[in-house]
């Protein structure tokens, strides 16, 4: 599976870093999902839970605050003023 | 002759205050570690949303939006940053001598110090949380598009190290506009540049804010060890003096009594 690095830093510091297979966010324009060699890409994201798939196919899901991710050349960084993994 | 009585008064003190400086350093030390790795942590989301943010302002089609718009720069809004308590050497004071400068401006406290000053509901630089900063944050950006004021400052003090930290102002609104990177080529904004900018405002002002609240808190326990280091040398230095100069009295007044009784035996 390819993957891509993400970064989702909020004010607590970088929360996550490393390599997933697909990101789950909920956009201003509605829900969208990241995978490996998506175009560059900006957009808000929205108050609603989300969720990574690490490269071992795990889910991981979380609640976010909103936010501002921005996609470059397989590389990905999320902004959240508040980002919490659900235990 | 020194009175003997006034001097064991004042050793008394000396030791308390001593005492109390001790105690004021340790807490500061125990604080310090944590407000550092805080302030490191932050520093990091800061970045990201800085990079972000010159991603975003760097485009043509953001000129447009509210927050990039340089008005006349006479209404002034400051947040102005302070620490919880006094006792941290010049810290308080260096914040409220650069505020000084920017006498017609209206300023926003943070901090038990900086609200006691202003004369402004208390809240702690400690506590300062990121929804705290977010509802200050989205009141600002909503009277700034509205425009009541022209320019947003944040005076806070900046982190060199344990011995060094300095007062300064960052402006925040209007944001400046960056010079136009490559990254920015072929970039796809959903729905469209100036409303993405325009939604991340707030957040990029409260993380602004919630950044510098750490930072400055930094500064704040780390000036307070440094005060309270001194204070305490100080103040051991003046417990050895008035120490020397009370045992001087007493044996003068020893020494004045024997040759008193001597005296009267002779006769």
């Amino acid at each position: 599976m390819k993957t891509f690095k993400l970064t989702i830093s909020s004010p607590d510091g970088n929360i996550f870093e490393g390599e997933v297979y697909k990101l789950d966010v909920r956009g201003v324009e509605g829900e969208l999902a990241i995978m490996a060699d998506h175009i560059p890409f900006v957009t808000a994201v929205k108050s609603a839970p989300c969720a990574i798939w690490l490269d071992d196919d795990t889910k991981k899901e979380a609640t976010c605050d909103g936010g501002l991710l921005t996609v470059g050349k397989n590389e990905a960084t999320f902004i959240s003023g508040s980002f919490k993994f659900n235990e | 002759m020194a009175n003997t009585k006034a001097l064991r008064v004042r050793i008394k003190s000396v030791k308390s205050t001593e005492q109390l400086t001790k105690a004021m350093g340790l807490v500061a030390s125990s604080k310090i570690r944590r407000a550092n790795i805080n302030m490191y942590k932050s520093r990091e989301y800061l970045a990201s949303l800085e990079k972000s943010i010159s991603l975003l302002t760097s485009s043509q089609d953001a000129q447009k939006s509210p927050y990039m718009q340089k008005r006349d720069t006479s209404r002034t809004k400051i947040v102005i940053i302070a620490g919880d308590r006094g006792l941290a050497g010049g810290y308080n004071a260096n914040v409220f001598r650069l505020a000084k400068e920017y006498g017609g401006a209206e300023f926003i406290p943070i901090g038990k110090r900086a609200c006691d000053f202003y004369g402004k509901e208390i809240n702690s630089s400690e506590k300062y949380s990121f929804d705290e900063a977010m509802t200050l944050s989205r009141e600002l950006c909503r009277e700034f598009c509205e425009g009541s004021f022209d320019r947003l400052g944040i005076i806070y003090t900046t982190y060199h190290s344990v011995m060094s930290q300095e007062a300064k102002i960052k402006w925040i609104l209007p944001l400046s506009r960056r010079e136009e990177s490559s990254d920015n080529a072929g970039m796809i904004y959903e729905p469209d540049h100036e409303t993405v900018l325009n939604l991340v405002a707030a957040e990029y002002v409260a993380g602004v804010i919630t950044s510098l609240v750490r930072e400055s808190f930094a500064c704040e326990v780390s000036a307070r060890r440094m005060a309270m280091d001194s204070a305490g040398k100080n103040a051991k230095q003046m417990i050895s003096d008035l120490s020397l100069q009370y045992n001087r009295a007493r044996q003068g007044a020893i020494t004045q009594e024997i040759t008193e009784i001597v005296a009267g035996s002779g006769q």
